[in-house]
């Protein structure tokens, strides 16, 4: 079901002339993380490491321009200005590079194309978009996220409910007190057969947005990554990380 | 039985329900799961809670052989076991260290990794997944705990032998020797690292010090609110606001700097680290001549040579923001601005925005017959319990922490924790301020002149009339606030500060799970504040001993 999201998920140039030595020296990387949202970012049970897709993408990039990746878990809430503010040297938490982000903050190039999805409950499966888009539907997202903007788009400020974390959405879905959860079809395919019989990915295919690695404004650093994310990218680490975590190749 | 008669009800109840709730985790894994994620159990913890809990006994122990050493006459008989009890736990504890190494190592090594700042540090091993102490660290740690063990044996040894020195030298020896165990105790359940339950850790000491830092500011501010104005009041605080203005002028006279924008816009503009931020936004959306309002880009350089280096060497880079000085290529100016640099600006603003209020709390004290600062006091108070305590939070958390350490050159880097306890106790310092002077204005005019008939200077009267009747007053309502910042500290995860709610949240998303980790991190809270609860219940009842 991901393969087109894989087919979409095309291999930007680089832009980064051969003159720069990516070597980023030993340096420790702190990196923001919410580590909410599998399967991205979660914190494994049983030794309470950071792990995920996200995780896999960061140390083979550190592999690659030798750098220290130092996961920090924090709240979605802050964390862009925590990271504006120097508390992190780069956020990687699923990030959409969004138009209004670029104007404050600096992407890496995208290392992932994901396609946003809507999560139904079993019974309304049959719902389709335009279902949504007549009014009357509820839907739900987490607060600052694109998926949230997207939900605003279909139905209206006044009928989308955001949550801080998907825990929450996801509960407000079982409730019923919304009709739709909004995200990424990365993670939905997640929730899915985590809840099978009970909520379903109705309506996939919406808006796709590239996914890529936050820095601060004018931060030099943006440079020796996209070099290492270009050598995952030629050497298929990165595909095959992709297969790994959605099973498509 | 007389004792389980005695139990308040609420803790009754939630005894009553404790077979049940214990059975609940023992029985369900979701619920067991739940429960360790959510107390933070980490590696290893295990042994590093064995270790720990020797620690702890040996050093509550040595406390209270401190402490009984001083109050030898009157000591209850269990004091007294203690007392005899610490001197052999202590050596076999120091033999322990030396013997069976592995029983404590564990427990002292990560307490040091964790005192260690994990980003710099260079006695971490980092080359692997889970970062660990070098081994011949390791070695060290185990020294250095073996010399700790034998030196607090020593200690309590020490603390038989102070009885028999002569006074006054044997009391200040003893009373040494209590802060000597009561810190080292301190530390342990204070502020050194749980491995086996970081959660509740991170939570409960985060309202422990914000709840001793808010009470002492709560004091300052009804201390400054009860100054009165003397006659020359209003001339000796308008000076220092007019000399607070007059320095912040001078900063302000100070000489510019020109700096050009050269190169081309067509790519990114480089911008020296520690151009001013309004300047770097002109840059950014265009806003300055010929710049035609729209966005650029930029790119952060190390100083101004290497930013106009980057013209050349890096393909993105078109443009250069740097010093006239600096700019000796002869690329094509396209900007050229002066602006006063920031080592004068900040100063500058500081002083002005300082000088400028204490005038108008000057004003309005004269208005009113108020003391400047006591209006100053009210005015801190009325604001912060304006403010809602999330956005305290992010304030102090993120941009003043930050402001703090620019000034200080990175000195003062406080950690997440740090500023989060900082932030909670200027938020709950307000109201704590607002109950501690209910709790003085509850006291009748007529005892404060009647202390002062009896000779009793200002002081005096409120040390041992004043404040012995208003704490009594006030330990419901600070008991109240404590259970209220226990809470409140769930709000710390924006500053990547792992609370129990955190690790809540992290284990729904990762489990899937929804209702288990719900209900244990209710029922965890709920054990805590009820634990304090009745711990207060109990201070009451021994503040209120003899008379209501």
């Amino acid at each position: 079901m991901f393969k087109h999201l894989i087919a979409a998920a095309t291999l930007a140039a680089m832009t980064a002339p051969a003159a720069f030595a990516a070597d980023l020296e030993g340096r420790v990387l702190k990196i923001g993380t919410d580590a909410t949202y599998p399967p991205m970012e979660t914190v494994d049970e049983t030794t309470g490491e950071i792990v995920g897709f996200d995780v896999d993408v960061m140390n083979a990039i550190c592999e690659r321009v030798n750098c220290v990746p130092n996961f920090v878990n924090t709240a979605w809430d802050g964390i862009f200005a925590a990271l504006q503010q120097g508390e992190f040297d780069l956020v990687i938490s699923g990030v959409s590079i969004t138009p209004e982000r670029e104007e404050t903050m600096d992407f890496s190039e995208p290392y992932i194309v994901v396609s946003q999805a809507i999560l139904l409950q079993v019974d309304n499966e049959d719902m389709t978009l335009d279902d949504f888009k007549a009014g009357g539907q509820k839907l739900a997202a987490q607060t600052g996220t694109t998926n949230a903007q997207l939900a605003e788009e279909l139905v209206g400020r006044e009928n989308v409910s955001l949550y801080d974390n998907f825990s929450a959405a996801i509960l407000a879905l079982q409730n019923a007190d919304v009709q739709g959860v909004i995200i990424d079809g990365t993670s939905a395919s997640a929730y899915e057969q985590e809840f099978a019989g009970e909520l379903t990915v109705g309506i996939t295919g919406l808006q796709s947005d590239p996914l890529g690695i936050v820095f601060q404004e004018g931060d030099p650093t943006v440079d020796a990554i996209n070099t290492g994310l270009a050598a995952i990218k030629e050497d298929g680490t990165l595909d095959k990380l992709m297969a790994q975590y959605w099973g498509t190749n | 039985m007389s004792r389980l008669s005695s139990i308040r009800p609420s803790n009754l109840v939630l005894l009553a329900a404790a077979p049940f709730i214990i059975y609940l985790f023992a029985t369900s894994s979701k619920y067991l799961r739940s429960l360790v994620a959510i107390l933070g159990i980490g590696n290893n913890a295990g042994p590093i809670f064995v270790g720990f809990l020797l620690i702890l006994t040996t050093a509550t122990l040595g406390y209270l052989c401190a402490r009984h050493s001083r109050f030898q006459l009157q000591a209850p008989a269990w004091l007294r076991v203690s007392a005899i009890a610490a001197f052999p736990v202590a050596v076999g504890l120091s033999i322990l260290s030396f013997v069976a190494p592995q029983i404590l190592l564990p427990f002292a090594e990560s307490v040091f990794f964790h005192a260690l700042n994990e980003n710099t540090s260079t006695l971490i091993d980092r080359s692997s997944q889970t970062w660990v102490l070098f081994p011949e660290v390791v070695n060290q740690v185990q020294t250095g705990l073996q010399i700790l063990l034998a030196i607090y044996a020593v200690v309590v040894a020490l603390c038989f032998v102070s009885g028999r020195l002569a006074n006054p030298l044997r009391s200040f020896v003893q009373i040494g020797f209590e802060v000597l165990t009561g810190a080292s105790l301190f530390y342990l359940m204070f502020m050194a690292h749980w491995q086996f339950a970081t959660g509740v850790a991170i939570t409960f000491r985060a309202a422990i010090f914000a709840y001793i830092f808010a009470a002492i500011l709560g004091l300052i501010w009804v201390g400054l609110q009860s100054f009165k104005p003397k006659a020359r009041t209003t001339m000796v605080y308008g000076a220092i606001s007019l000399g607070l203005l007059g320095v912040s002028t001078f900063f302000f006279m100070q000489p510019q700097v020109n700096y050009v924008l050269v190169g081309s816009t067509d790519a990114r503009i480089a911008i020296v680290r520690g151009t001013p931020q309004a300047q770097a936004d002109i840059i950014r959306f265009g806003e300055f001549e010929g710049g035609g309002e729209q966005n650029y880009r930029i790119r952060s350089a190390t100083d101004a040579a290497a930013a106009l280096e980057q013209i050349e060497t890096v393909d993105s880079v078109s443009g250069a923001f740097v010093p006239v000085e600096a700019h000796t290529q002869g690329y094509p100016v396209l900007w050229q601005t002066s602006f006063l640099p920031d080592k004068f600006r900040n100063p500058a603003l500081a002083f002005a925005v300082f000088g400028f209020l204490l005038l108008t709390l000057t004003i309005g004290g004269a208005q009113h017959k108020l003391h400047p600062l006591a209006v100053g006091a009210e005015f801190f108070v009325d604001t912060i319990r304006g403010i809602p305590m999330l956005v305290i939070i992010l304030y102090i958390g993120l941009p003043l922490a930050g402001a703090v350490k620019d000034a200080t050159g990175g000195g003062i880097d406080m950690t997440n924790m740090t500023r989060g306890i900082i932030a909670i106790s200027v938020g709950y310092s307000a109201y704590m301020a607002e109950i501690f002077r209910s709790g003085i204005e509850a006291i009748p005019k007529g005892q404060l002149e009647a202390g002062s008939s009896l000779g009793l200077s200002r002081w005096q009267t409120a040390r041992l009339i004043v404040l012995p009747q208003a704490l009594r007053i006030v330990t419901p309502p600070l008991g109240n606030e404590f259970i209220a910042m226990i809470k409140d500290t769930s709000l710390l995860s924006i500053l990547s500060v792992r609370d129990m709610t955190q690790r809540m949240r992290e284990f729904q998303a990762a489990s899937f799970l929804p209702f288990a980790p719900f209900n244990t991190a209710a029922i965890l809270y709920v054990v805590i504040t009820l634990g304090c609860a009745s711990f207060l219940k109990w201070i009451e009842r021994r503040t209120a001993k003899d008379d209501r």
